[in-house]
């Protein structure tokens, strides 16, 4: 579960404060799919940000499985976020010096998980997004559709508790978007993980339990 | 285990940039191990020449006044004071010419490929049985044991070298004279132990080196109760030094290869500094890669951070790197080290045989403590060169792994706090010059200077871009505007090629003064100094040391047969002698009024020259003697003289750039009081009739009316002039070296550089390719933006370069030898310096103007 306890958050830019968040307060249950929807500049990756232990607010609590992530030093939030949080970005993000094969084995790597056992579990994965036969491809010889389900397979590969999804249909094509979220709704149902997921394309609010829409500060449950 | 194999994989991604910053590490380490090879084995070989020669003999017995001492004083010690365990020894060196028949008169340089000079080692067989064995398979006795000619015995290894085949006479240069000797057998030597000598009755020796009733030294052997073995009973060393005469000196056998080692202990070092600037600009190029990596995969170290890669993490990944780098770079310095330690061993033997001693390396010795110290100092630079990019890597947000426009591709490294930690580098180095006279602290300061200048550079390089903007738009237009801020805004990288290549050229620049600086004032020095029209010795060893006395009866029948050309003759008496001091250089001359304009004193008493030729024990010393022994004027020290220990006061302190060590001068009639020895060195002739016909003339008299009979080193005052600069040229020509294979690493680093801040911004290129820029303004940007970085690094280094040298010159040079130079800088050094600088990053952007017009717009869009 994912508690937010009047958080605020401003960003100064030049000589003007923005506030992004202003007491905001905020539970996503376990095991949901929730989407952060909002104009450019309104504050969703902010709020993926803030959520992922990327950013602190400048008020509040965040409080994540019981664990209060804005009391945890850098280090702690480092290792937080390598056990709990897996990420899928906009621009797939995968390590271009690596293979797809080392790319997905990543996160088990640096958990000290590296075993047989959770290969086989995340080669099942990449089975299921049906690329199995590129696991020694590079990811510069991959589609961006590609890209992606590789990416939804490496933020699913050490059984995190939260996937954060930014924007992950934004750089894709309609269909090639649909069948990725196909994948990442089965997977997700599979994992049972809780999903955040920000995006502009309203067309994908069917697919969530809960929809958020991020307006003047606030955040509210539509 | 993957975040190793991702920095594998981008290293071999960007090959080029690797292989740069490994080919820079290599050249830094092979430089280290190239110089301590050959310093190693100049100094190995000067021990093992002592040692194989010293045999098991703990002791010897020299003069403290002479070269050599009396025939009957090992008489004494056998018979009256039935010392045993003691043999004579005549120990000297002799040539042997490829060409006999040379004109020494006209080869102003005897290259030392044309002799081969070889160690006479005359001994007593029956005496020598107790310090070395002497089995050679046949009677040594018989085949040494003197009759009518001069016989002596070579090893196999030396005679194959030569074309010597046992039974062939060949002719040896000994002094002035040409000697025969007959070469009876051949030593099967197998530990080389009498390779380059020749083995010789201790009789024929003397014969051949016209040393009739004298000795080197005497060998002994002290007994493990630390006595000397007698008929007597026991005799101690000091007991023995009792009853011998106090102008003899009994010293340990090893005292001699300690005392070589402190003689060439500042060229050593001095040596050894210059590679460690080698490897100073060889981190700058770990340092430039590496920061390069850094900022070029900001995003992926930050998706690496965002997916739960830790700040130890990418600091690990980043010095693994280093690793990698510096693995494969010390592996290739090792092997190049190998190849050019063999060519620095030659001239570091070049230089010790002009300016210290007679030496003939012959191992080529490769101690894995060399190879230790390149393998440490490749490892050691390479990873701390790494440390603050690898900081800087950890500092990377994971925040930019989210950021949809672009990615951050600044260095988070303050430009102020920067700039401010080079002043206090800077500062904490005046400090260490100033108060410091250790030397090594003095070359650390003199590093700290180099690297502060760096540091402060970048926030320099900003402010120049900020006021060359308007002079750029006026004189580029929009092209120049945009080249100008492409510095600017990628200062972080910019700032570091620039950085280095303003550290190469001012170290060029520093070098560059300083050795025309010296080249000048030893210039000017031979000028005031030699003012005689022709000099006359016996050829030498040592080029700046006449190692044999001219013939008595040349410089009679001299005197007499060309009296009317003559206006005056100066005679000289160089030798060594023992003091309060050590070992010194003592030379006599005789006193005259033109003698006197020799002399450019740096101190002088007032009432010197008289003092000095009035009778009292008055004497010279140059530069560098006084500032190595921290003498002044008026004080005194003692000389060990036939008469015993006699003090004599300093009247005045000399420039003299003969010898390292310095050298003290007295009258030529107070040396013949006190040393009772009437030998001349080498002769002045001041001619009557100055011209030069005359002097050629008189040249050619001299050679015609004495060749037959000696063989004689005669110069002009033009060609000893010429000698002495070439001289000077080939003791520079190992800095000359390394000076340019410290531009060659940092060549490397600025390619290295410029062309990955170039190729970085391809997609850069690809957009303004795209928005309507044609290439031949792409070419333009990029040769504008390089060579506005060229040219400020050539700036930078002018004042950087001229602080190098007045650190060198005023602070290194005098604490190293004692000289004190005048400082000559001439514009041209700053004209090359703008050229190398233009050169280098003219040639670092060909590639990348190639790059961004030859491929395709759609390919550098998607370019990453």
């Amino acid at each position: 579960m994912i508690i937010l306890k009047n958080i605020t958050k401003h960003y100064n830019e030049s000589h003007n404060e923005l506030t992004v968040f202003d007491d905001l307060s905020l539970t996503i249950n376990t095991a949901t799919k929730n989407i952060i929807i909002g104009s450019s500049g309104s504050g969703k990756s902010s709020f993926l940000n803030l959520i992922a232990a990327l950013d602190e607010p400048d008020s509040g609590e965040i409080i994540i499985d019981g664990i209060d992530i804005t009391k945890l030093n850098q280090n702690d939030k480092t290792i937080f976020r390598r056990k709990n949080i897996g990420f899928i970005f906009q621009f797939f993000n995968l390590i271009s010096t690596l293979s797809v094969r080392d790319n997905i084995l990543l996160p088990l790597e640096l958990n000290k998980k590296n075993t047989l056992d959770n290969q086989e579990y995340v080669f099942d994965l990449l089975d299921k997004v049906g690329l199995l036969s590129r696991l020694d491809s590079m990811p510069e010889n991959l589609s961006g559709g590609e890209q992606q389900r590789i990416a939804i397979v490496r933020a699913l590969a050490h059984k995190p508790t939260i996937i954060i999804a930014d924007e992950p249909t934004g750089n894709l094509d309609k269909e090639t978007a649909v069948l990725i979220m196909e994948i990442l709704e089965k997977l997700i149902n599979e994992s049972n993980v809780t999903l955040v997921m920000a995006t502009h394309d309203e067309g994908l609010i069917g697919f969530a339990d809960n929809v958020y829409e991020v307006k003047n500060r606030v955040m509210e449950k539509k | 285990m993957l975040l190793l194999k991702s920095s594998f994989n981008y290293l071999c991604r960007h090959y080029l940039q690797s292989m740069l910053a490994i080919l820079g590490i290599a050249l830094g380490v092979a430089v280290m191990i190239a110089i301590d090879i050959a310093i190693v084995s100049s100094q190995k070989s000067f021990e093992h020449a002592t040692k194989r020669v010293a045999g098991s003999a703990t002791h010897q017995i020299i003069s403290s006044i002479r070269s050599y001492i009396d025939e009957d004083l090992y008489k004494q010690l056998k018979l009256d004071l039935g010392l045993r365990n003691l043999a004579p020894v005549i120990e000297d060196y002799v040539v042997y010419e490829f060409k006999p028949d040379s004109d020494y008169n006209l080869s102003i340089i005897q290259s030392l490929s044309e002799k081969k000079v070889f160690k006479v080692l005359g001994i007593d067989p029956l005496s020598e049985r107790a310090f070395r064995d002497l089995e050679f398979g046949f009677e040594l006795e018989s085949e040494i044991s003197s009759s009518n000619s001069i016989r002596g015995l070579i090893s196999v290894s030396t005679a194959k070298k030569l074309g010597i085949n046992s039974g062939d006479s060949i002719k040896l240069r000994v002094g002035s004279l040409i000697k025969e000797l007959k070469i009876t057998r051949l030593i099967n030597d197998e530990s080389s132990n009498y390779d380059n000598l020749i083995l010789m009755d201790i009789a024929d020796a003397q014969d051949l080196l016209s040393l009739q009733g004298n000795l080197s030294y005497i060998d002994l052997k002290l007994n493990q109760d630390g006595s000397f073995n007698s008929a007597f009973g026991p005799i101690t060393i000091s007991e023995l030094q009792e009853k011998i005469s106090s102008s003899y000196l009994i010293q340990r056998s090893e005292s001699r290869s300690e005392a070589v080692e402190k003689m060439t202990e500042s060229f050593n070092l001095n040596l050894r500094a210059l590679s460690f600037l080698a490897m100073i600009v060889a981190i700058f190029l770990i340092y430039n890669s590496m920061s390069f990596s850094v900022v070029q995969r900001r995003k992926l170290i930050a998706i690496l951070r965002a997916l739960g890669a830790t700040k130890q993490d990418m600091i690990k990944m980043i010095l693994a790197e280093s690793v990698i780098f510096a693995t494969v770079g010390v592996l290739v310095g090792l092997i190049l080290g190998l190849l050019l330690g063999k060519v620095l061993m030659e001239l570091v033997a070049q230089t010790i045989n002009d300016i210290y001693f007679t030496l003939e390396i012959q191992e080529y010795k490769i101690s894995s403590l060399s190879l230790l110290k390149g393998v440490v100092l490749g490892f050691f630079a390479s990873i701390a060169a790494a440390i603050f990019p690898a900081i800087d890597a950890s500092r990377s947000s994971p925040l930019i792994a989210m950021s949809r426009t672009g990615f951050e591709t600044k260095s988070n490294i303050n430009l102020e706090k920067l700039f401010w930690f080079g002043f206090f580098l800077i500062c904490l180095s005046s400090i260490l010059l100033k108060f410091s006279a250790n030397l090594i602290l003095s070359f650390s300061a003199l590093f700290f200077v180099l690297l502060g200048l760096a540091f402060i550079s970048p926030l320099i390089v900003l402010y120049i871009t900020k006021v060359a903007e308007p002079v750029y738009r006026k004189l580029f237009s929009f092209t120049g505007v945009l080249a100008l801020k492409s510095i600017s805004s990628q200062l972080s990288r910019s700032s570091i090629a620039i950085a280095t290549l303003m550290i190469a050229i001012s170290m060029s620049i520093g070098l560059n003064i300083t050795i025309k600086s010296f080249r000048e004032t030893v210039a000017t020095w031979l000028d005031t100094t030699l003012k005689a029209d022709v000099y006359i010795s016996s050829p030498r060893l040592v080029s700046n040391k006449a190692d044999k006395p001219l013939e008595s009866q040349f410089i009679d029948d001299l005197n007499i047969e060309f009296a009317d050309e003559l206006h005056e003759i100066m005679s000289y008496r160089n030798v060594e002698a023992n003091s309060s001091l050590g070992r010194i250089n003592l030379a006599s001359i005789k006193t005259s009024e033109t003698v006197r304009t020799l002399m450019d004193f740096k101190a002088l008493n007032k009432k010197t020259w008289m003092n000095f030729i009035g009778g009292d024990n008055w004497i010279f010393v140059s530069e560098p003697f006084a500032y190595k022994n921290k003498l002044k004027l008026d004080d005194t020290m003692f000389i060990k003289t036939l008469m015993g220990d006699v003090e004599f006061q300093i009247a005045g302190i000399f420039t003299d750039f003969g010898t390292e060590s310095g050298i003290v001068m007295m009258p030529d009639f107070l040396y013949q009081k006190y040393f009772n020895d009437y030998e001349i060195s080498s002769l002045g002739l001041v001619l009557k009739n100055k011209n030069k016909a005359s002097v050629n003339e008189m040249i050619n008299d001299i050679k015609k009316r004495f060749s037959d009979e000696y063989t004689l080193f005669i110069r002009s005052n033009f060609d000893l002039k010429q000698e002495s600069m070439t001289v000077f040229d080939r003791t520079f020509k190992l800095t000359e070296v390394l000076r340019w294979i410290a531009i060659l690493v940092a060549f490397i680093a600025v390619f290295s550089a410029f062309m990955s801040l170039q190729l970085e911004r391809l997609r850069e290129f690809g957009i303004l390719r795209a928005t309507g820029l044609s290439p031949r303004q792409i070419s333009a940007l990029l040769f504008i933006q390089t060579l506005t970085m060229g040219v400020i690094a050539a700036l930078l280094a002018i004042p950087a370069g001229i602080a190098q040298a007045f650190v060198m010159i005023y602070i290194i040079n005098q604490r190293s030898f004692g000289w004190s130079l005048s400082v000559s800088i001439e514009p041209n050094y700053f004209i090359s310096a703008l050229f190398y600088a233009i050169l280098a990053s003219s040639l670092a952007v060909i590639y990348p103007i190639f790059f961004a017009n030859s491929s395709k717009i759609t390919e550098a869009l998607r370019y990453e």
